[in-house]
């Protein structure tokens, strides 16, 4: 049977609701819990994953990225699971944010106020989520994974990692998205509600 | 001496022992990897953030040691330890022509992986080979496995709906899993548009409601977690190390041994009985034998042909029980991949589901049955779903802050997507045969395997496509998404036909009832026996098979007559 289609949809959802606002966090919080640990990116490569990842996905009703301890579980993943071109990938990606921040205000992006880093992070990430032509070698089968040509695919993987690592976190699954290891009957036809929310789904990466 | 040994523990091997135990031998199981425990050895326990690398394989240790089974959907870190690696588990191809060829060694072999999809055979495809003249004829119809598929699905519990339909027969089925409304929306626009065309709820071997019989090997109904190709710990879906060898053990008769590779069978000249099976101990290397007075060959399709081809000796320098030089050929796969996927926009917004259903739909096959083909013979079905979009956020779409979250929030539309599942011709020169010049480490040559799609096939897969689009627009749909291109062949998973049955001993290998034409004590009901694919997963087949074939066996044993 086809599993889920992970496709991308950035064409078909159209426009989302307002920003509601930004919650600002103290600078000294970016590192996120555990910050004195051995780490695979260097402090001031980490100090910008936090406050990238704290920029995408800030605390607001619901947890955000660094109560879900993303910038350290992705930093394993980078020591871990990644490539060298993957390590790469990211790096080039985080160094590019930062020497943007430095050009542009003369302070790294960790030491942006939120306000200044959501303005930033969001032009960084129209720009480099723009679609470019695929490679003429992209093998003619893609599989059931999604297949993405942007203009900076180190940032893009960067912002698919912490989706993911917060998505599928403990305290994400409890507050913003529900995932249900063991859902028991099956229910075909649920009737939505002004409250209802899309039940996560399983992750297949 | 033993009265029986099955050499493998998958899907096949699974009922052979459970059958042939119940009856009343004493068996043997060889299985040539590890030992597996059912539920300990399972890692669908674990949350996501729990599990390595938050289910991901390394992408280094991926490309190195998986570059073929890490094609497979289900190939992630809760599964890895269920998939061979493919530097230690080599063969060869043609530069141009890859092969996916996906394995599990261990007790239970992929019948912890399998896709569950299960569904009868019927004389259009039983009498396909006669009709149109590719391959030879099978030996037998309908009728003769019918009552096979029933006494199997018993056992193994498939849910699923009666539809009399003649080109996929019903079954003994457990209540099905009800389509969502989205499925329903497009099961009836479909059915209107194309009155020849049915949309079904996917028959599959999950136990919707658990029977008496379930229980009492510890199985319990499914709790609707999909994440089946994990290993169930509720026994919920059917596998061998859930369901047929624990039933074969609680008889007494049954011993397993693991770690153990077959090498070849060895063959009395005179006679033809198979007199003893040489094993490699996989892990001290030192080789030993067993005998028994039957042996079923279960070592999955292409496996079980490497088994024969090596057994070859001065008489039989093709090897064994290999006079039709059948043995290798005629490989086959669905052909798989082959999706297309659309939004459907006029589908209820208010509607939704809770759970997650281990199947989808199924679309049987209607091109040459119901409606005429695009100059190609034989069919396809498709599997599919409907189902709302929206979760966790797509990271390629511009956005940032809580914008993400609102999202995530939201729901989608609903999309439609479904895969086409082709059958494929037999054909003599899809073939595997032992690499002469490469060994593995257990000494065994290596299989070099060379298949491709004919022109049967790509005809055939045009109209996959075409027919794809045509449905979810038909639907309401707006493709958004499509494959351009099949898969290699394998990525199926339903490799067969390398060993297959007929009549003619001249052009086939086993006869009707599985038993080898050289040999009287050797059967084989794995995938290797298909005459032809049909375009139905195959693996129901082969369970029936199997029962059949040893009820056929037994009662030649206490005749005498092996």
């Amino acid at each position: 049977m086809p599993h889920e289609f992970l496709l991308e949809r950035r064409t078909l959802l159209g426009s989302i609701a307002a920003l509601l606002g930004v919650v600002a966090v103290p600078v000294d919080a970016l590192a996120g819990p555990g910050s004195k640990a051995r780490r695979f990116l260097s402090p001031s490569q980490f100090g910008t994953l936090s406050a990238v990842a704290d920029t995408l996905l800030p605390a607001t009703d619901t947890p955000g990225a660094l109560a879900a301890d993303v910038p350290a579980r992705l930093d394993a993943l980078l020591a871990n699971w990644a490539s060298a071109a993957t390590r790469e990938q990211v790096i080039g990606a985080l160094d590019r944010i930062q020497a943007a921040a430095l050009a542009l205000r003369n302070q790294g992006f960790s030491g942006l106020s939120a306000a200044d880093r959501e303005a930033m992070l969001r032009a960084h990430d129209a720009a480099a989520l723009k679609p470019v032509a695929p490679p003429t070698a992209a093998p003619k089968f893609s599989g059931f994974a999604p297949t993405v040509h942007v203009a900076d695919t180190g940032y893009y993987r960067i912002k698919a990692l912490v989706i993911d690592l917060y998505y599928f976190s403990q305290p994400a699954t409890s507050s913003e998205l529900v995932y249900e290891h063991v859902p028991g009957a099956w229910q075909p036809s649920v009737k939505l509600t002004a409250d209802s929310r899309p039940h996560l789904g399983v992750s297949f990466l | 001496m033993l009265d029986a040994i099955v050499i493998g523990s998958g899907i096949s091997g699974g009922i052979a022992a459970k059958e042939l135990c119940e009856r009343g031998l004493k068996v043997l199981v060889i299985e040539r990897g590890r030992k597996l425990e059912h539920i300990k050895d399972y890692n669908d326990r674990q949350m996501p953030w729990e599990l390595p690398n938050n289910n991901r394989v390394p992408e280094d240790e991926l490309a190195r040691d998986y570059p073929i089974q890490g094609q497979c959907y289900a190939m992630n870190a809760a599964t890895k330890p269920f998939w061979v690696k493919d530097s230690e588990h080599p063969y060869t191809t043609p530069a141009d022509k890859p092969f996916s060829w996906i394995r599990g060694y261990h007790l239970g072999g992929r019948s912890i992986m399998w896709g569950r999809q299960t569904y009868r055979m019927s004389d259009i495809d039983f009498g396909a080979n006669l009709k149109d003249g590719h391959g030879c004829d099978w030996p037998i119809r309908y009728a003769d496995i019918a009552p096979w598929y029933s006494h199997i699905e018993k056992f193994i519990g498939v849910a699923g709906t009666r539809e009399g339909l003649p080109q996929l027969p019903d079954g003994e089925f457990l209540p099905p899993f009800d389509m969502n409304d989205g499925e329903k929306l497009f099961k009836a626009a479909v059915e209107t548009r194309f009155p020849g065309r049915r949309v079904i709820i996917g028959r599959h071997a999950n136990l919707s409601v658990a029977q008496p019989h379930h229980l009492e090997l510890g199985r319990t109904s499914c709790q609707n977690r999909s994440i089946c190709e994990r290993g169930c710990s509720f026994g919920a879906n059917f596998s061998s190390l859930s369901s047929s060898l624990p039933a074969a053990q609680r008889t007494g008769n049954l011993t397993i041994v693991t770690d153990a590779i077959v090498h070849s069978l060895v063959q009395d000249p005179t006679s033809g009985r198979i007199t003893a099976v040489r094993v490699i101990d996989a892990k001290t290397k030192a080789g030993r034998t067993y005998e028994a007075r039957l042996v079923f060959l279960n070592a999955s399709a292409i496996g079980s042909a490497q088994i024969l081809l090596n057994s070859r000796n001065e008489a039989n320098p093709r090897g064994l029980c290999n006079k039709s030089d059948q043995v290798g050929r005629n490989l086959m796969d669905h052909l798989y991949g082959l999706y297309i996927a659309g939004l459907m926009p006029d589908y209820p917004g208010d509607s939704y589901y809770h759970g997650r259903r281990p199947t989808g739909f199924y679309v049987p096959r209607y091109r040459n049955v119901t409606e005429e083909a695009d100059a190609y013979v034989r069919g396809f079905g498709y599997q599919g779903n409907v189902t709302r979009v929206g979760g966790k956020p797509q990271a390629a779409e511009p956005g940032v802050g809580q914008e993400i979250k609102l999202r995530g929030r939201k729901f989608g539309p609903w999309m439609a997507s479904i895969a086409g599942f082709g059958e494929m011709l037999p054909n003599p020169d899809n073939r595997v045969t032992l690499n002469e010049n490469r060994k593995d480490q257990w000494g065994i040559p290596l299989l070099h395997i060379d298949c491709e799609h004919g022109p049967n096939e790509r005809k055939m897969i045009e109209q996959i496509l075409a027919d794809g689009r045509a449905m979810i627009e038909a639907a309401g749909g707006t493709v958004i998404s499509e494959a351009r291109a099949a898969t290699p062949p394998g990525l199926g998973i339903h490799e067969m036909g390398t060993a297959r049955m007929g009549r003619d001993p001249m052009t086939s290998v086993f006869n009707g009832f599985n038993q080898a034409h050289e040999s009287a004590n050797l059967f084989c009901t794995d995938g290797a026996i298909m005459t032809s694919n049909g375009c139905q997963n195959p693996s129901l087949t082969y369970m029936a098979l199997t029962a059949r074939a040893t009820e056929h066996a037994t009662g030649l044993l206490k005749e005498g007559k092996l």
